[in-house]
């Protein structure tokens, strides 16, 4: 016979392998950031001494403002890349023509490509004196000068581009997924009430679209924060800082500096951004269900 | 009734299971290998150690596989268990080792993380193990790079210098003598307009992109040979120092300068993206360490790539700091003996010559002394070490460096002057030292 008791603890205990794998895997981790970030730490010896918040300071020196900037730069510029690229393809790509299981086979491709190899590719590819880009640009003689695409002024550029190279499958395929939910006879009835592409976009698809696209814009946001591969490799933060994101501090802090504690008060910040991005999204959810 | 409780009771037991078996998953590993192991209860201990040179696997494999195979062979108590560590995981693999005190018996890396591990008493003292021989056999500033708070935790076993490669053909266009290259700096700097306006390549390579070590490199072999002494006084670099202030200029002016000629876009050049230029003939002259060799060995062995010594600063002395990589022991070995005795044997002259094919200049006059000396570019190789200075090292050394390189990167492109690339440098060290 069920007991009382036994009811009551039956769920908990249910949940019990899923609560001691959360604790091991994120719990632990957080626990630890936290305490290595209010201390003098390092990767070796872990956690020292308290050291009175001084590992926060580092959060108001300039360089890290400027890195502070120029990760801001990146994630807008980057999402914002992602989200129209990702939104127009999925469009495209749902609309029936020829091969069309072939182009979303490849419009893939640059997902499932291993970060560091498309960072040593792209730096290839772009280099001023031997890049297949500059190549075919001075042969089509569009250019005189072979163009600096990770040199002064237009390495950040650069890597934000090849940011939205490789976020935007994920984007296509999460919208593409989204596009299928939307009832034909909606559409058919726009079209024959007379709709444009563009309006039947606006008022039939877009609004289908919003909600996956909110979720997939703040994890590509949480993402794009977290760049570090690909910038490491192309740039290592150069030309003179340019492309030096939060990301890279955290390793340079941690592995170049031997200086854990203040690598993670600026994880902890980061931890904080994406945090407050994602409880932003969730309580606009919130009153849109309301 | 009965069913469902006996249900009940088996998803309990399965949802306990899986738990303890979570938990089991997570254990501490106490039980981790023995290393050691007495065969047949006798005296003769099974010994092995494990052993790790950071590289590429597939080339350093075909060195030392040999080399292990013969000292097995001559010491059957020993196992060798040679591992694997690509440079691209090398620092922060090594530090996560050292934490969990699971490094290696015998490991090759670079000394600052060596001597950082030192401060923190991870890595053993090799000085009482040294014999003299080895001591007598090592160049000076290679033993002397080694050490760090007089003590020897590291034993140097690849290295380089920074030398001057350059394309003879080029030279000849240029109408430049391909067997008096540039000795000192404005014959350099002579050279190098001369290649750039009488031929399609570019006067020098320059290596800009951010990394610091491979342009602190440069300035500190240019410093030594401007003043003909050290660059480290074993707690600062001598040119953060107000009496060699404007010898210090002298050599971020002559930095300057190699720019005024040299490949467009250098802050997008590494260290060896601008081998290619080199070795396809963009370029006529490159300063360089000697694993150069391994991309352009083709054109040094048919002349059209010769090798000289680092161009002459006002001291008139063809002087470059050496960079070492290095053997050390950590003090979690469990067979400190063991190991040392393989170590030394690593060190025996035809096995060092072996492991410097992998790019390194000789570490060891004995080695130097296999060397053919009708060769020019081999007696150069040997000259420079002769001459060289050690860099210098310390726990510090990466921090420094990546201050030293963002100020050279601003330098090279042409962003700041010399006078303002040095006040930022020395102000950067400043803090660095006082941490």
């Amino acid at each position: 016979m069920k007991t009382k008791r036994s009811t009551k603890i039956e769920p908990y205990l249910f949940i019990l392998p899923t609560i001691i794998l959360l604790i091991l895997v994120l719990g632990i981790p957080l626990v630890n950031v936290f305490k290595f970030s209010v201390g003098k730490s390092n990767i070796i010896q872990g956690f020292l001494e308290w050291n009175s918040f001084e590992n926060f300071h580092y959060l108001a020196t300039p360089e890290f403002l400027k890195a502070l900037g120029v990760t801001a730069v990146y994630v807008v510029f980057g999402v914002a890349g992602i989200v129209v690229c990702g939104t127009l393809v999925a469009v495209a790509l749902n609309k029936p023509m020829p091969l069309r299981g072939i182009f979303r086979s490849i419009v893939i491709i640059p997902w499932i490509v291993p970060q560091a190899f498309a960072a040593s590719m792209w730096s290839w590819v772009l280099n001023s004196q031997f890049g297949f880009i500059n190549q075919l640009l001075m042969k089509l003689n569009w250019i005189t000068e072979p163009i600096s695409f990770l040199g002064d002024g237009k390495a950040l550029g650069t890597v934000i581009m090849v940011r939205i190279w490789q976020g935007t499958p994920f984007m296509i395929i999460s919208l593409m997924a989204a596009l299928q939910t939307i009832p034909s006879d909606i559409e058919e009835a726009a079209d024959l009430d007379g709709a444009s592409a563009l309006q039947r976009f606006r008022f039939i698809t877009l609004p289908y679209l919003k909600p996956v696209l909110s979720t997939t814009t703040l994890i590509v946001t949480a993402w794009t924060i977290q760049i570090f591969d690909t910038v490491y490799i192309m740039t290592n933060g150069g030309p003179a800082g340019q492309t030096e994101l939060v990301a890279l501090e955290i390793y340079n802090k941690a592995f170049r500096d031997y200086d854990l504690g203040t690598a993670c008060a600026i994880a902890l910040l980061v931890l904080l951004i994406v945090g407050i991005i994602g409880f932003l999204k969730f309580k606009n959810e919130r009153q849109v269900e309301e | 009734m009965k069913i469902k409780t006996v249900k009940k009771l088996a998803s309990c037991l399965l949802v306990a299971s899986m738990t303890m078996g979570l938990l089991a998953g997570c254990g501490s590993g106490s039980d981790k290998e023995a290393k050691s192991e007495k065969k047949d209860g006798g005296s003769d201990e099974k010994v092995t150690i494990s052993f790790m040179r950071t590289g590429t696997p597939e080339i350093l494999r075909g060195i030392f596989e040999p080399i292990i195979a013969e000292y097995e062979k001559e010491n059957p108590n020993v196992t060798i268990d040679m591992q694997d560590l690509g440079w691209a995981d090398a620092e922060k693999t090594l530090q996560v080792m050292a934490s969990s005190q699971t490094l290696p018996d015998v490991m090759y890396h670079l000394p600052a993380t060596i001597f950082d591990m030192a401060d923190k008493g991870l890595i053993e003292d090799l000085t009482p193990y040294m014999d003299d021989e080895l001591k007598e056999d090592m160049y000076p500033a290679l033993l002397e790079a080694g050490q760090y708070d007089g003590k020897q935790y590291v034993i140097p076993c690849g290295a380089t210098t920074l030398l001057l490669w350059y394309n003879t053909e080029l030279f000849e266009q240029a109408g430049l003598d391909p067997d008096n290259p540039p000795a000192t700096w404005e014959e350099f700097l002579a050279a190098e307009k001369a290649i750039d306006e009488k031929t399609d390549a570019a006067g020098a390579a320059i290596y800009a992109k951010a990394s610091g070590g491979e342009t602190s490199f440069v300035f500190e072999s240019l410093f030594a040979s401007e003043i003909n002494g050290p660059t480290w006084d074993g707690e600062m670099y001598t040119y953060d120092k107000e009496e060699n202030k404007q010898a210090a200029i002298n050599t971020l002016n002559f930095i300057k300068d190699m720019t005024q000629y040299s490949q467009g876009n250098v802050e997008e050049f590494g260290r060896f993206d601008v081998r290619t230029l080199l070795r396809d003939g963009n370029v006529g002259m490159v300063l360089d360490a000697v694993n150069i060799e391994n991309q352009i060995q083709e054109g040094l062995d048919s002349g059209k790539f010769k090798v000289a010594q680092l161009p002459a600063g006002a001291s008139g002395v063809q002087t470059s700091a050496v960079n070492m990589g290095g053997f050390f022991i950590p003090t979690n070995c469990e067979h400190k003996e063991e190991a040392w005795k393989f170590l030394r044997y690593l060190m025996d002259t035809d096995n060092q010559k072996a492991h410097s094919a992998y790019g390194s200049i000789p570490i060891l006059q004995s080695e130097a002394a296999t060397y053919d000396e009708s060769d020019n570019n081999e007696a150069v190789i040997i000259k420079s070490v002769e001459e060289s200075v050690p860099e210098g090292v310390s726990p510090k050394t990466n921090s420094l460096w990546s201050v030293t390189g963002e100020q050279l990167q601003l330098l090279m492109m042409g962003k700041q002057d010399a006078e303002t690339t040095l006040k930022n440098i020395t102000a950067g060290h400043e803090k660095i030292y006082n941490e």
